[in-house]
């Protein structure tokens, strides 16, 4: 098979899903997540204040122990405590946002079997808590495997240790390839965790390339800011301490804008592997 | 639910647990990196930087205090409330150092007076303070309330040897406090030392097998040296050097321990063959060290007062051949060289030769501008005139060479300061006058630039009797410093020439 077909293929999955750009009702639970993390960041940044010391100050102790209440410390340890908190909220909310997301995208893109967005997920919402708590073991896991190259190896060569950072974002594009068509199973079919996992997997390999171009290409447009987050001690003092929650603000907003044409180009992918299949 | 209700229990919990003063103390450590952020910035080139300025930076460290303070309680303080305390007190002789830097004394006793009056409950915050006021007393020449606030500072703080800062220098008061009183009476210098000899046994004997108890016993030794017993003092130490080889890393160079032993018998008067060997087995024991270094230089000396100078210069050339990368070691080996040749009639050349080197091997030394004026105080002292002013005139244009192709920094403001000599030998005073007026204002923050201000009003005062420029210059002075001892004494000298003026 030409390459360039897979290629084409995601880029009109992207197209179809950057033409919705403008769709308020889409941005909803999006916004919804956003605001969930805004507020979670807000959290832990303000957590001196005297209105939120007495949720803040137990909340940043029990992310990242009593130090990380001395400044500048807290923003040394700030991306490590948000990425926590992300995956608290990664499990709860972005998997009902992407499930109510997939049926308003499925809905836009003239899928007819399908209702109440917002109902349909709230009716998902446990089987989809499950499916990204075990997305998020799995790319956990992926992290694992590449810590387990040994730190002496990775300081002593340039070439190792960006071996170790491709093949570690090869992998998380993998697994999140493999795991792109859960949410639009168990919204838009019904299908609860197994064959919503076993059918993904199977989609995914039927349309391998253009998920994988979809997933992919996003996460190594969004690679510099989790590098850049990587390097906060060298951030703070040749910058301000400050700089470190600013750079996770602009993170958190492309980020946002990567989900969302992500999630819209997985729907309209699965949608065409559907149409093809009937 | 049950899960939300329990997390919902867990951080009221959680909530009551917490201590109010963590946000406080939070802002308080953000607005002091700030602050010293911008101290930071200030310091890499200070003369840059207004007086306006740092005087708004000091505000700003003393308006940290004002905020943070007002909160906290004397009665049993929280973690959290003691480091806000530190914090406030650490910002506050922030401002009097940078108060400290525009020799404004008058501010810096304000803030002192504010410090042992707001958290002088505090030990270290009193030691500093304390510490502080010993230093200014000591500069005074008023030794008993030096003395007074040394005692303070003992009576306070435990010391610590490895503590940056007051608990650091603790260990070394009751010494100083002993001299201080020995100086001023020295018949009772036995009794004077009692006291001290007390604190440092007990330290010894409390604190077994640690940095104390070797920084104590050295202190012993140093007390023994002064009363002029130095087989206790060479006891002492030779204990100290064996208890610090028995540890890995040892916590204090044992070589420099040696090297003590040698100083402690050379001012014991011991015979001069023991002292060589006491040095020469720090060579031959510790070479690597820096002690090594000068113990080479010592036993140069010795050869020199012994009048053995081909030795004293086989060692100085030794000490070079060792350290060919290290220009300090190496000018100053050679400097030493010129000088020792310089001695003897019949080498003159030899010595010439090694002084001309110095500043062709190690052109940004300060030996390097130290030789050009040995050179001309050679001829002087042989009353060669017309050598005299030939070897001057190669200085100021030596001088005046070095200033123009260096940046300002610490050696050329050196050779500016040797520039001012010469134009001063040259008998040049109104040039000498202006440099000394130049470079005045370029060092008006450091302790030079008052001693530059004064030296110029005499010379113009003396030399050019330009009464009208002396009083100019003691105007400047007196305005520069007007909240220091030697800005006042200018401003009143310049009053006091005004009246002189009058017919």
């Amino acid at each position: 098979m030409s390459p360039i077909l897979p290629l084409g293929v995601a880029l009109r999955a992207w197209q179809s899903s950057a033409s919705l750009l403008f769709r308020s009702a889409i941005w909803l639970p999006f916004l919804l997540m956003a605001g969930i993390q805004a507020l979670a960041l807000g959290l832990l940044l303000g957590f001196h204040h005297d209105l939120l010391l007495p949720v803040g100050a137990p909340l940043v102790e029990m992310l990242a122990g009593r130090e990380a209440m001395h400044y500048p410390v807290l923003y040394l340890a700030l991306p490590m405590m948000f990425a926590k908190v992300n995956l608290g909220i990664n499990v709860l909310v972005a998997s009902l946002a992407s499930g109510v997301a997939t049926v308003l995208f499925a809905r836009a893109f003239g899928s007819a079997n399908v209702g109440s967005a917002w109902r349909a997920a709230f009716r998902s919402w446990p089987v989809l808590i499950v499916l990204a708590a075990l997305s998020i073991a799995l790319v956990l896991g992926v992290s694992y495997l590449t810590s387990l190259v040994p730190e002496e190896t990775r300081s002593g060569s340039r070439g190792v240790r960006w071996g170790v950072r491709a093949l570690s974002l090869l992998l998380f594009v993998l697994v999140q390839s493999m795991l792109a068509y859960t949410t639009a199973w168990v919204v838009l079919r019904g299908q609860s965790i197994w064959p919503a996992l076993r059918d993904s997997v199977r989609v995914a390999f039927r349309t391998f390339l253009p998920t994988f171009i979809v997933v992919g290409i996003p996460a190594l447009l969004l690679y510099p800011f989790s590098y850049a987050v990587g390097r906060v001690e060298w951030i703070a003092s040749k910058f301000r301490p400050e700089m470190v929650s600013a750079l996770i603000g602009v993170q958190l907003f492309f980020e946002l804008v990567a989900t969302f044409v992500v999630v819209g180009a997985i729907t309209r992918l699965f949608l065409w592997r559907m149409g093809a299949a009937r | 639910m049950r899960a939300w209700a329990l997390l919902a229990c867990g951080l009221l919990l959680a909530a009551c647990g917490v201590d109010g003063h963590v946000g406080a103390r939070f802002r308080a450590e953000r607005d002091l990196f700030r602050a010293n952020q911008m101290y930071r910035d200030a310091s890499i080139r200070p003369s840059l930087v207004k007086d306006a300025d740092w005087r708004e930076l000091a505000a700003r460290y003393q308006g940290l205090t004002d905020r943070y303070s007002a909160s906290l309680g004397a009665t049993s303080p929280t973690t959290a409330e003691q480091e806000l305390q530190t914090i406030s007190a650490g910002a506050l002789f922030a401002a009097a150092r940078i108060f400290g830097s525009l020799q404004d004394s008058t501010q810096v006793l304000e803030i002192f007076g504010r410090l042992e009056r707001e958290f002088g409950h505090m030990a270290a915050v009193a030691g500093e303070v304390a510490l502080a006021r010993a230093g200014i007393a000591e500069g005074r020449h008023d030794a008993e309330s030096a003395i007074r606030y040394y005692q303070t500072v003992v009576d306070r703080v435990e010391p610590d040897p490895q503590d940056a800062g007051v608990a650091g220098a603790v260990l070394d008061l009751p010494l100083r406090i002993a001299r201080l009183r020995a100086n001023g009476h020295p018949e009772d210098a036995k009794d004077v030392y009692l006291q001290a000899r007390r604190y440092y046994e007990d330290k010894v004997a409390s604190h077994p097998g640690t940095l104390i108890q070797i920084d104590a016993r050295t202190r012993l030794a140093e007390i023994a040296a002064d009363l002029g017993d130095w087989r206790a003092s060479t006891r002492s130490l030779r204990q100290v050097e064996a208890d610090l080889r028995v540890q890995d890393p040892p916590p204090r160079d044992p070589a420099v321990i040696r090297y003590y032993i040698a100083g402690s018998m050379s001012r014991g008067d011991a015979p001069k063959d023991s002292l060589e060997q006491a040095l020469e087995s720090v060579l031959a024991d510790y070479p690597q060290s820096d002690a090594a270094i000068q113990a080479r230089g010592s036993l140069a000396d010795l050869a020199l007062v012994s009048g053995q100078i081909d030795e004293a210069i086989a060692h100085l050339d030794r000490l070079r051949a060792d350290h060919p990368t290290n220009e300090e070691v190496g000018s100053q080996a050679l400097l030493r060289k010129a000088r020792a040749l310089e001695g003897v009639d019949a080498r003159w050349g030899e010595a010439l030769e090694a002084y001309r080197a110095v500043a062709v091997e190690h052109p940004i030394t300060e030996a390097a501008l130290r030789a050009p004026l040995e050179i001309a105080a050679h001829y002087g002292r042989v009353g060669d005139e017309t050598a005299v002013t030939a070897a001057l005139d190669r200085a100021e244009k030596d001088y005046r060479g070095f200033v123009q192709r260096y940046p300002p920094g610490p050696r050329s403001f050196f050779a500016r300061e040797r520039l001012v000599q010469v134009l001063m030998l040259r008998e040049q005073y109104d040039q000498a006058v202006q440099e000394m007026l130049q470079l005045g204002e370029d060092l008006s923050k450091t302790p030079q630039g008052p001693q530059l201000f004064v030296a110029a009003a005499q010379v113009a005062f003396t030399q050019l009797a330009d009464t009208s420029r002396a009083i100019t210059i003691l105007d400047r002075a007196g305005g520069l410093y007007a909240n220091a001892d030697v800005g006042k004494w200018a401003t009143g000298e310049a009053a006091r020439l005004k009246g002189l003026r009058k017919p």
